[in-house]
C-alpha cells in the first residue's frame, strides 16, 4: 500500500507539469494584460505601459517566460502578484483553508444526507416515498448553484434573519451553513440518485438472496451485505464527483464572498494577474488529484478484489 | 379447474408437502402465472428432483418453499406448504427467518455470484452459526473451519480467510454447501447446483451432497433441467411444464416407462455416451421442437399440445387433469403413453 501511494504521488509530477503548460499558455493568450488593467481607466501614455510591461517581464517571449516560471515553481516559488506586491504562494495558501473547509462541509452534507436518502429510497423502491425523493433529487440536481444560493440567502438571511448572507465571519459556523448547503445540495441529490441505483443493483444480487436464505435479519443483511457492496459502487462515481466539487467552489465562493481560492482566482483572471491565477489553479488541481488518490486508497481498502498492485 | 390427486400419506414420514401452490408475477404484460397448482410430497430422507425446462416454474417452486420470491413482483397467491406439521405460508417473517438456513437450506445455481465478494468465505459460513446457534465469534470460527473441512476444502484454516474471488467455482459451491448444511437442516433445496460447473466438478458436488445427506439424515430437493445429471442420485421425480406438474413417480419408473410425452422427450434429450461403430449408427440427439408457451397467453388445452408428437384434437381444446396411475405416480395427459391402444402416433 505504501508503494502504491508513493507511486501515485510521483505520477502527480508529470500531470502537474502537463497541466501547468496548458494553463500557462491559455492564461497568457487571453487578450489584455496586467499593465493595462492596473492602469484602469487612466489614459496612460504608451511609454508608461511599456515600462510597466518591462518591469513585470511581459516584454519577453512566452517560451522564456514559461521556462522561468517552471524553474521557479520547482523551487517552490510561485512568483509575485503583478498588481500587489505579495508572494503568490503566501496568499494562495492563506486562502486554501477556507476553500477546503467549504468543500469538506459540502462533501459531508452530501454524504450524510445523500447516501441515507438514496438507501432509504432503494429500500422503499416503487412507493410514493421513493417517487417523492426521486422528484426532489432530480430537482436538486437541476437547480443551478447561483440561483439556489440566492434563494437560500433570501429565505434564511433576508426573510428569517437566521443566518448571515455572506462573508467568512471569522470562520463561524453560521457563516459556513449557506455556502456549504449551496455547494452541497446538488451533490447530495446526485449522491442520493447514485446510492439508490447502487443499492437496487445490490438488492437483486445473488449474494443478497443467499443472505436471506441464511435467515439473517433485514438489518444484518442491509449492514453486512447490501451497504458495503453498494458503497463500492457509490465510491466509483462519487470519487469523480468530489473532484469536480473543488472546481465548483469558484461559483459559490464568488456568490457568498467566501475568502477562498475560488473567489481569488476569479478576481485574478479579471485583473489579468496571471501569477495569482496560475497559483490558484495549480493548488486546485493538486487538491483534485489528492481527493482522487484518497478515493482510490479507500476503494482498495474496502474492496478485496482490487489489491494495491 | 384441476384437482390434486396426490395420495395422502402419514405426516410422520413426510418431509415436505406442497399442495396446490400458485405463484403469480406482475409483469409489464400482465399477471404471469409462473406456478399453477403444483402439488407434490417428499418423504423423509428422500432425494427428489424437480425437472423441467427454463420457465417451467421449477425454480419459483423452490424459492416459494423458502419464501424468497422478490416481494415487489412475485406473490404466492394460494396453496399450502406443510413442513414439520405447519403451513410455512402462514408463518410470520420472524418464524421464517428462524427456519431459513436452519431447518431448511438452499444452494443456488451460480456459485460465482452467490457469495458476497467483500466478505471472507469463513465469515460467510460463520454468520449462519452466529445467527442460529447464537455462538460467539471464536466458536463460530471453529465450527466454520470444521464445516469447510467437511465439505472437502483443503487447508480450511487458510480458506477461512480467503475471499470468494480467490477460490475456484467448485470450491465456492462447496462453501455454499457448507453454509447451507451448517445447521444440519432437515431439508436441503439445491437449485441447479451443478449447472455452472465443469463436468468433472459436477459429479464431485453431487457426491458431496449425497454423502452429507446420509450423514445428516436430511431430505433433498434438486432442481434441474438435466435428467442425466441427477439420474443416479434421485429417488423420486416431479416433472414440470409451463408452471404445472405433468408427471410424478419414482425415478426408476419414470426413466424406464415415462407416461407423459414431455417426460419421454426430456429423457431422449439426454446425451448418451457411446462410440460410433460400423454396425451401430450414431444416434442423433433428440431435441424438443418448439418453445415453452407464453405464460401470459396460455392455450385453452394442454400446454404441451403444440410440441407434442402424440397430440390429438382433444388436446388443443381441453386441458388434461392430473390422474393417479399408481403408488405416488400420477400423470397429466389425455393419452397415457403406457396405454398404447389409446393413442396413435402422428
Amino acid at each position: 500500500m505504501f508503494a502504491f501511494i508513493v507511486r501515485r504521488l510521483l505520477q502527480f509530477i508529470p500531470t502537474i507539469l502537463g497541466i501547468s503548460l496548458i494553463m500557462f499558455l491559455l492564461l497568457n493568450l487571453i487578450p489584455g494584460n496586467a499593465a493595462l488593467s492596473s492602469a484602469g481607466r487612466l489614459e496612460l501614455a504608451p511609454e508608461v505601459v511599456e515600462q510597466i510591461k518591462a518591469e513585470l517581464g511581459l516584454d519577453k517571449p512566452i517560451v522564456q517566460r514559461y521556462v522561468q516560471y517552471i524553474t521557479r515553481l520547482a523551487q517552490g516559488d510561485m512568483g509575485q502578484s503583478y498588481l500587489r506586491r505579495y508572494d503568490v504562494s503566501e496568499v494562495v495558501f492563506s486562502r486554501l483553508g477556507a476553500t477546503l473547509k467549504l468543500a469538506f462541509a459540502a462533501i459531508s452534507i452530501a454524504l450524510l444526507i445523500g447516501v441515507p436518502l438514496g438507501f432509504f429510497a432503494a429500500l422503499k423502491q416503487g412507493t410514493w416515498m421513493d417517487m417523492l425523493l426521486t422528484v426532489v433529487a432530480v430537482g436538486g440536481v437541476s437547480i443551478p448553484q447561483f440561483w439556489l444560493g440566492i434563494l437560500l440567502m433570501y429565505f434564511f438571511g433576508f426573510m428569517l434573519h437566521l443566518l448571515p448572507t455572506s462573508g467568512y465571519g471569522n470562520g463561524s459556523l453560521a457563516n459556513l451553513v449557506l455556502p456549504a448547503l449551496t455547494l452541497g445540495l446538488g451533490y447530495t441529490a446526485m449522491l442520493a440518485r447514485i446510492t439508490r441505483a447502487a443499492v437496487i443493483e445490490v438488492l437483486t444480487s445473488d449474494y443478497v438472496r443467499t443472505a436471506r436464505a441464511k435467515g439473517l435479519s433485514e438489518l444484518a443483511i442491509n449492514v453486512r451485505h447490501v451497504f458495503r457492496n453498494a458503497f463500492v459502487l457509490i465510491l466509483t462515481t462519487a470519487g469523480l464527483l468530489f473532484g469536480s466539487l473543488i472546481g465548483q467552489t469558484v461559483v459559490v465562493e464568488r456568490l457568498f464572498s467566501w475568502p477562498g481560492i475560488g473567489s481569488l482566482v476569479v478576481e485574478a483572471i479579471f485583473q489579468r494577474d496571471i501569477p495569482v491565477a496560475q497559483g490558484c489553479l495549480l493548488v486546485i488541481i493538486f487538491v483534485f488529484l489528492t481527493v482522487n488518490l484518497l478515493v482510490d486508497i479507500l476503494y482498495r481498502a474496502i474492496n478485496p478484489q482490487i489489491d494495491f498492485e | 379447474m384441476m384437482k390434486s390427486n396426490i395420495p395422502n400419506s402419514t405426516d410422520l414420514t413426510c418431509a415436505i408437502k406442497v399442495v396446490d401452490l400458485h405463484v403469480d408475477f406482475a409483469t409489464a404484460g400482465g399477471v404471469l402465472p409462473a406456478v399453477r397448482g403444483v402439488s407434490f410430497e417428499l418423504e423423509q430422507g428422500e432425494t427428489l428432483a424437480i425437472v423441467g425446462e427454463s420457465g417451467s416454474g421449477k425454480s419459483v417452486t423452490a424459492l416459494s418453499i423458502m419464501q424468497l420470491i422478490a416481494k415487489r413482483t412475485g406473490r404466492i397467491s394460494s396453496g399450502e406448504i406443510v413442513f414439520d406439521g405447519q403451513d410455512l405460508l402462514q408463518l410470520d417473517e420472524h418464524k421464517l427467518r428462524e427456519m431459513r438456513g436452519n431447518a431448511i437450506s438452499m444452494i443456488f445455481q451460480e456459485p460465482m455470484s452467490s457469495l458476497n465478494p467483500l466478505m471472507k468465505v469463513g465469515h460467510q459460513v460463520g454468520e449462519v452459526f452466529r445467527r442460529h446457534l447464537k455462538v460467539d465469534r471464536a466458536e463460530a470460527k471453529r465450527l466454520s473451519i470444521e464445516m469447510l473441512r467437511k465439505v472437502g476444502l483443503s487447508a480450511p484454516e487458510r480458506r477461512y480467510n480467503e475471499f470468494p474471488h480467490q477460490i475456484s467455482g467448485g470450491m465456492r459451491q462447496r462453501v455454499m454447501i457448507a453454509i447451507a448444511l451448517a445447521c444440519r437442516p432437515q431439508l436441503l433445496i439445491a437449485d441447479e447446483p451443478t449447472t455452472a460447473l465443469d463436468v468433472t466438478i459436477q459429479g464431485q458436488i453431487l457426491d458431496l451432497i449425497q454423502d452429507l445427506k446420509s450423514e445428516n439424515e436430511m431430505s433433498v430437493i434438486i432442481i434441474t433441467h438435466d435428467l442425466g445429471v441427477v439420474a443416479e442420485i434421485v429417488d423420486y421425480v416431479v416433472v414440470m411444464y409451463a408452471g404445472q406438474v405433468v408427471e410424478t413417480g419414482y425415478a426408476r419408473e419414470i426413466f424406464e416407462q415415462p407416461r407423459h410425452p414431455y417426460t419421454k422427450a426430456l429423457i431422449n434429450a439426454v446425451p448418451k455416451l457411446g462410440l460410433r461403430t460400423r454396425t451401430k449408427q450414431r444416434t442423433r440427439l433428440e431435441e424438443i421442437v418448439g418453445t415453452v408457451p407464453n405464460l401470459l397467453a396460455l392455450p385453452a388445452g394442454c400446454a404441451f399440445c403444440e410440441r407434442c408428437d402424440y397430440a390429438q384434437e382433444i388436446c388443443s381444446t381441453s386441458a388434461p387433469s392430473m390422474e393417479v396411475v399408481g403408488a405416488r405416480r400420477s400423470v397429466r395427459c389425455h393419452f397415457d403413453l403406457t396405454k398404447k391402444d389409446r393413442h396413435h402416433e402422428r
